[in-house]
């Protein structure tokens, strides 16, 4: 059996704002095994940002609090390392590619100085024409000419920012790469150029991903496991097929592909689920959801529900109960 | 990035004509005759009247005028004093020296000291540290630059006897004080400005992807989040240098520096317009030149602006 | 004016307009409230604001309490360079003037100074910004350009030059403590106006014919307001600061009126051996900028929507 390469435990993270509190992650749950792409699937605000930032322990400073909870990583906690020990891994086992390209990369350094860090940071050995051949390759491979690694950021288009964004996440072929919203900031024939790009790397380079993503089409497209989150928790998981083609579902998860357009289908309105997400700062008793769930029942406003399994799908909620 | 320097060049030559155009206008509505002020009260009325048709004052504004830009531009000629009657262009560069050593002293106090504690205090944002920055710098914008000098020179110069009550003397240490008491006000909107623009870029997304790749807190700060704060920081130093050099006016005073400030004050007090208006336009043409380089060089340091204009 | 009024009034078939107004005047009357109360945390604002609001009081009351010439100017040979005593608190100057009496009647002054450049500068800053803002074109840029001309003059030597022209009256003072302060003014004025002249209720206004100008007054000026008010604060701490310059090098207001930069100039003859003449007419021009400065960055503050969280 594939060893999962991040196992989260009940994780709680928190902003402490100046006024109020907002709980982003609450009592989060969540495996990523060996090898596969995981789509993170949720609303904004549900704290997916948070989980990628929480593994690399990069949440802002004082601002940003891990409550409790453990993140294994290869079987160690995360939470648990030195900071140097931390920022060993990151850029070299734990990779993160970030929403927006226009953003993510520095406007004053050559976009091959900044492949060039990242691998120089983490392979001290090696020497200087060795680190720009490898800088050749990952540009190469990321579908762009070598011969523009002395451009600086601004000379590429969106696409081609996020493709050297991805080169510096994978130069240094980290076992996990966690990707927020990769293609969300692009349109939308980049963002079909960018995927492909990313399952082509995938299967040459057999890193695991966390996808992070609004998207079910992308995720039907490119990954294999599939956590769907709601205010902080993940209340739906599985495999692709277990979501995607299940019998039992998460009543959110049932709104969620509701609210799908079907372009075989005639449809005067669409169908948004009714309501809105709880304020962070201010989070209903029990389950999360209930306020708008259609199937909410008395215990639901009181308790958390448990999660329900079934071989690899979970579901976290009451109907489920046998 | 020749045709961005043109350019600039051509801006800079329309503003040095508005500049002497306005100061022109300005100091040739002073009331009171030159002639009277040259010749002194007891003079003759033919003399006056000799005297006003060599200056040319009898003629219209605009003659005037270009007769003075003429001079300037085929033969370097200021004008002469109304009162010493030595060339206004020589009056003026034998102070400059002065003026000049304490300007770049004061600038280079400020900058450096002013880039430190921005950074510091971005840096350590919400700790004391950065409180007590701001608390500072709020001081510092409120203290008269004069008052400063004088406190220091009681403090240093009287009590303690380190450094020399009045300044301009050839060694640096004449320079000290009055540099530091000048440097204050400079100080602070330096402060200020690298701190917010620190703080700006250490909330970009490209600072948490450096962090995302391994890099310690040093190379983020210094290596990434200083190299793009430091782009508008280099253009307020540019404009407070050319502040600066109308500055020392008051420095000048307070230490007995025989610069360019003192000179105008002697002539204004006598009404020596030459002098005021060689005075005036010198600095602010100077102001303007270094404006110039100013934008010039950030054109150069900034690759989003410097590939904008060499493509 | 609650939200529940303004749809109601909506359903009594209003016009479209006059809902539009109303949602403005709600929006208007809780800007002013929550401005205030976003001030009202930052407590270094609200000292500051204290210690104006009492310098002003001084210097009204000045007039009534002391005698400007047998307090301020008359001159005590035999009183003079006297130290702190219960007759004069802060000891008296070189002419035995008693030197509390002068720096409180020095802060009249100097408040007076701020107040006269700020209207200058306001109103000249106003009527240029408008206009190059409202009409657009061949003006704004004339104007413009003039602008950045005047900024390119440093602002002590454009003061000296009016000064060396016109003397040192204080009307002349005021203009050229005014002049320095016009472009940066003008410019937040234009700014304005460029923004509000693109208003859909501008446009609505126009088209319902110029007896609505007085609703464009009504619409312009709250939100312009806020930005302009921290600008005129800051520049009565600036003016300050340069009258008190321009009196210390003697090309301002004359001894042996008791503004604070010629009380140090004069001082300033007798450094070495009564040093602390000097004190506090310092800490008064100190005090005076530094809370003007502090109320001032408070309403920016206050009045900045990033801030609010």
């Amino acid at each position: 059996m594939a060893k999962n390469v991040l196992e989260i435990k009940d994780l709680y993270v928190q902003y402490n704002c100046d006024d109020s509190t907002v709980y982003a992650v609450n009592d989060l749950n969540l495996t990523v095994a060996d090898g596969k792409t995981l789509g993170l699937v949720g609303e904004t605000g549900a704290g997916k940002t948070t989980t990628c930032l929480s593994i690399l322990r990069l949440l802002p400073y004082k601002v940003g609090e891990i409550i409790s909870g453990e993140i294994n990583f290869m079987g160690e906690d995360i939470l648990k390392m030195s900071d140097d020990h931390m920022r060993n891994l990151r850029g070299s086992e734990i990779s993160m590619i970030f929403q927006d390209p226009m953003t993510s990369l520095n406007p004053v350094l050559t976009v091959g100085d900044q492949i060039y860090e990242v691998i120089h940071l983490h392979n001290s050995g090696m020497s200087k024409e060795e680190i720009e051949k490898k800088v050749d390759e990952m540009l190469e491979l990321v579908g762009l000419p070598a011969e523009r690694k002395t451009e600086y950021p601004h000379q590429f288009s969106g696409g081609m920012k996020q493709r050297v964004v991805i080169a510096i996440a994978l130069a240094c072929q980290p076992k996990l790469l966690l990707a927020d919203e990769p293609t969300t900031a692009l349109d939308v024939t980049i963002q079909a150029q960018v995927l492909a790009l990313m399952q082509e790397l995938k299967e040459k380079l057999g890193t695991a991903t966390i996808l992070v993503t609004h998207d079910l089409g992308v995720v039907a497209q490119i990954c294999d496991d599939v956590a769907i989150m709601y205010a902080g928790t993940v209340i739906e998981k599985g495999s692709v097929e277990d979501v995607f083609e299940g019998e039992n579902h998460h009543p959110y998860t049932v709104g969620l592909f509701n609210s799908i357009p079907d372009m075989s289908e005639d449809t005067d309105r669409l169908h948004p689920i009714d309501g809105l997400m709880p304020d962070p700062s201010n989070l209903p008793k029990g389950c999360k959801f209930a306020p708008r769930c259609p199937h909410c029942m008395d215990k639901c406003l009181k308790n958390e529900p448990p999660y329900i399994t079934k071989e690899t799908h979970s579901i976290k909620c009451f109907l489920f109960e046998s | 990035m020749g045709r961005y320097i043109i350019r600039r060049l051509l801006q800079l030559i329309f503003v040095v004509f508005g500049i002497s155009f306005i100061l022109f206008t300005i100091l040739s509505l002073t009331p009171g005759d030159p002639a009277t002020l040259i010749l002194g009260e007891a003079a003759t009325a033919e003399s006056i009247a000799a005297k006003r048709a060599e200056l040319g004052l009898d003629d219209p504004f605009f003659v005037r005028y270009f007769s003075y830009l003429y001079n300037i531009f085929a033969h370097g000629d200021f004008g002469n004093s109304y009162r010493s009657g030595m060339p206004v262009f020589k009056e003026v560069f034998t102070r400059f020296p002065n003026t000049l050593k304490l300007a770049l002293l004061t600038i280079t106090i400020s900058a450096v000291l002013g880039i430190l504690f921005g950074v510091l205090s971005a840096v350590k944002q919400y700790t004391w540290i950065d409180n007590a920055t701001l608390a500072f710098t709020l001081l510092i914008t409120s203290v008269p630059s004069f008052w400063l000098g004088l406190m220091l020179i009681i403090l240093f110069a009287v009590q303690l006897g380190w450094l020399p009550v009045s300044g301009g003397t050839d060694s640096i240490r004449g320079f000290i004080l009055p540099a530091i008491a000048g440097s204050v006000g400079y100080m602070a909107n330096t402060i200020r400005q690298t701190r917010t623009s620190m703080l700006d870029v250490i909330h970009s997304d490209y600072i948490t992807m450096a962090r995302a790749k391994g890099c310690n807190e040093k190379t983020v700060t210094f290596k990434h989040a200083l190299r793009n704060a430091l782009l508008p920081v280099v253009t307020l130093i540019g404009i407070n240098i050319g502040w600066q050099l109308g500055g020392t006016i008051i420095i000048e005073q307070v230490f007995t520096i025989s610069g360019i400030g003192t000179l105008m004050i002697t002539s204004v007090r006598s009404k020596d317009i030459p002098v005021v208006l060689g005075c005036v336009t010198f600095v602010a043409l100077l102001a303007s030149l270094i404006n110039l380089a100013t934008d010039i060089l950030y054109a150069y340091i900034d690759p989003r602006v410097k590939s904008s204009y060499t493509k | 004016m609650s939200n529940t009024n303004v749809n109601t009034a909506a359903e009594r078939n209003f016009t479209a307009e006059q809902v539009a107004l109303m949602k403005q005047q709600y929006k208007k009357q809780n800007q002013l409230v929550a401005t205030w109360r976003q001030f009202k945390k930052n407590k270094m604002a609200v000292f500051g604001l204290i210690v104006f609001f009492l310098m002003v009081i001084v210097a009204i009351s000045c007039s009534f309490i002391f005698d400007y010439e047998t307090d301020i100017v008359e001159q005590h040979i035999m009183e003079r360079f006297q130290g702190f005593s219960r007759e004069h608190p802060l000891g008296t100057d070189q002419f035995g003037r008693d030197i509390l009496k002068r720096v409180l009647w020095g802060g009249r002054v100097s408040l007076f100074c701020g107040l006269g450049a700020v209207t200058i500068s306001l109103t000249f800053g106003s009527i240029l910004g408008a206009a190059a803002g409202f009409f657009g074109g061949y003006v704004d840029d004339v104007i413009m350009r003039f602008m950045d001309i005047l900024l390119s003059i440093p602002e002590t030597l454009l003061a000296i030059s009016l000064v060396a022209a016109f003397g040192t009256s204080l009307p002349v003072l005021l203009c050229a403590m005014a002049v320095g302060q016009i472009p940066k003014l003008s410019r937040l004025v234009r700014s304005q106006v460029l923004t509000l002249k693109n208003e859909q209720f501008v446009e609505a206004a126009r088209c319902c014919g110029t007896k609505n100008a007085r609703i464009i007054f009504k619409h312009i000026l709250p939100n312009a307001v806020g930005p302009i008010i921290v600008n005129c604060t800051l520049t009565v701490a600036r003016s300050i600061l340069t009258i008190a310059g321009l009196s210390f090098i003697g090309l301002g207001l004359q001894p042996p009126n008791p503004e604070w930069g010629a009380m140090l100039s004069e001082a300033k003859v007798r450094l070495i051996d009564y040093p602390y003449l000097i004190v506090a007419p310092g800490i008064a021009i100190i005090l005076t900028v530094m809370s003007l400065t502090m109320a001032g960055d408070g309403l920016r503050d206050a009045l900045d929507p990033k801030m609010r969280h």
